[in-house]
C-alpha cells in the first residue's frame, strides 16, 4: 500500500451539488467568490470553530506548520494536548509522520493557489488512541490585500469506525453529523444527504 | 496617551492589535476571540481577557512575520519600521 492509499481526491461538482455539507460549500464559494482574498467576514468568523490554518509553506513531504485549530475542529478533539500553551513541540509533530506525508499532497496543490478536496479513511495512520475515520477535507488558500497568506483547511467527520477497519457504518459518533446552526442564514435550511448516505458532520 | 497610561493587559492586546490591523490580519483576532469567546466582540473584553485573546492570536499573527525577519517590537506605540515586513 502507499503512503497516498487512504486518500482520494474528490471532485468539486461535489461541493457546488451541495453534496459536501454547508461548511465546507460555504467555505469553497467565498473563497471561489473573493478570488482568494480573505476579509473580516462574520460567516468566516462562525466558521472559525471548525478550522485549521496553515503557513503556505511546508518541508517537502510534510504538512505545514499549524498557526490556528479551532476547537471544534477535528485536530482539537483528537489532539487536544498538541494546541497546549506547554505543549513541548510543533502541533502537528503530534499527527504521526505516515500520515503526515500521506495528506500533505494536498497541502502542495492549495500552496500552488488551487483548491484542493479529497476524502481520507485514516485506519490506524493517526496513532492509539485516535479512531479509525472517514473525513473528507477541503483545503482553499487565501491572502489578504497586504499578502499575509494562510492555508485553511476544513476537515469533516464522516464518519467513525472500529479499529479493524472493517466498514462497521452502524457505528457513529452521535455528533458525527454536521450541524447547520454554525450561521444563521443556514438554521432554516434542509441539510443535503451526502454521497455517502450520511450527513457529514 | 502616553504608554504609562496603559496597563500591561492593556499593551499586549495593542501590540497585536496594531500588527493584525496595520497587514490586514484582523480576521484572525476575530477567529482567536470567537473560539476563546464565542464572540468576535473585542470591546466587550474585559483587559484580562484581551490580554488572553493577544497571547492566543500572537504566534498566529507573528508566525508568517518571523519567518520573513520580523521582529516584534516591544512597545506597541513605536511602530513597525519601514523595512520590516508583516504577515
Amino acid at each position: 500500500m502507499s503512503n497516498n492509499a487512504f486518500v482520494e481526491p474528490l471532485p468539486f461538482s461535489l461541493i457546488e451539488n451541495g453534496l459536501a455539507g454547508d461548511k465546507t460549500e460555504f467555505l469553497f464559494r467565498t473563497w471561489r467568490d473573493n478570488k482568494g482574498i480573505i476579509v473580516q467576514d462574520s460567516r468566516m468568523t462562525r466558521l472559525s470553530p471548525y478550522l485549521l490554518m496553515t503557513l503556505p509553506s511546508a518541508d517537502p513531504g510534510d504538512v505545514p506548520p499549524l498557526t490556528f485549530a479551532g476547537k471544534h475542529s477535528t485536530f482539537r478533539r483528537f489532539f487536544p494536548q498538541a494546541m497546549e500553551p506547554e505543549a513541548p513541540r510543533p502541533p502537528t509533530s503530534f499527527l504521526p509522520s505516515v500520515y503526515r506525508k500521506g495528506v500533505a499532497d494536498g497541502y502542495r496543490i492549495a500552496m500552488e493557489g488551487e483548491p484542493w478536496f479529497d476524502i481520507q479513511r485514516t485506519g490506524d495512520r493517526l496513532g492509539e488512541g485516535v479512531p479509525d475515520m472517514t473525513l473528507q477535507r477541503l483545503l482553499v488558500k487565501f491572502r489578504t490585500s497586504a499578502g499575509f497568506t494562510r492555508i485553511f483547511c476544513l476537515m469533516t467527520l464522516l464518519e467513525v469506525h472500529s479499529r479493524s477497519y472493517r466498514s462497521d457504518r452502524t457505528r457513529r459518533l452521535p455528533n458525527s453529523q454536521q450541524k447547520s446552526d454554525w450561521h444563521p442564514a443556514y438554521q432554516a435550511r434542509v441539510q443535503p444527504s451526502s454521497m455517502h448516505g450520511n450527513e457529514p458532520g | 496617551m502616553s504608554e504609562e497610561d496603559y496597563t500591561k493587559e492593556q499593551l499586549e492586546f495593542l501590540e497585536i492589535f496594531e500588527i493584525a490591523a496595520r497587514y490586514d490580519c484582523l480576521f484572525l483576532l476575530d477567529f482567536h476571540c470567537f473560539d476563546l469567546f464565542d464572540h468576535d466582540q473585542t470591546s466587550l473584553l474585559s483587559d484580562g481577557e484581551r490580554a488572553q485573546l493577544a497571547a492566543a492570536a500572537r504566534y498566529d499573527i507573528y508566525a508568517e512575520a518571523m519567518q520573513k525577519g520580523f521582529l516584534p517590537k516591544s512597545s506597541p506605540f513605536g511602530g513597525v519600521r519601514e523595512q520590516q515586513r508583516v504577515c
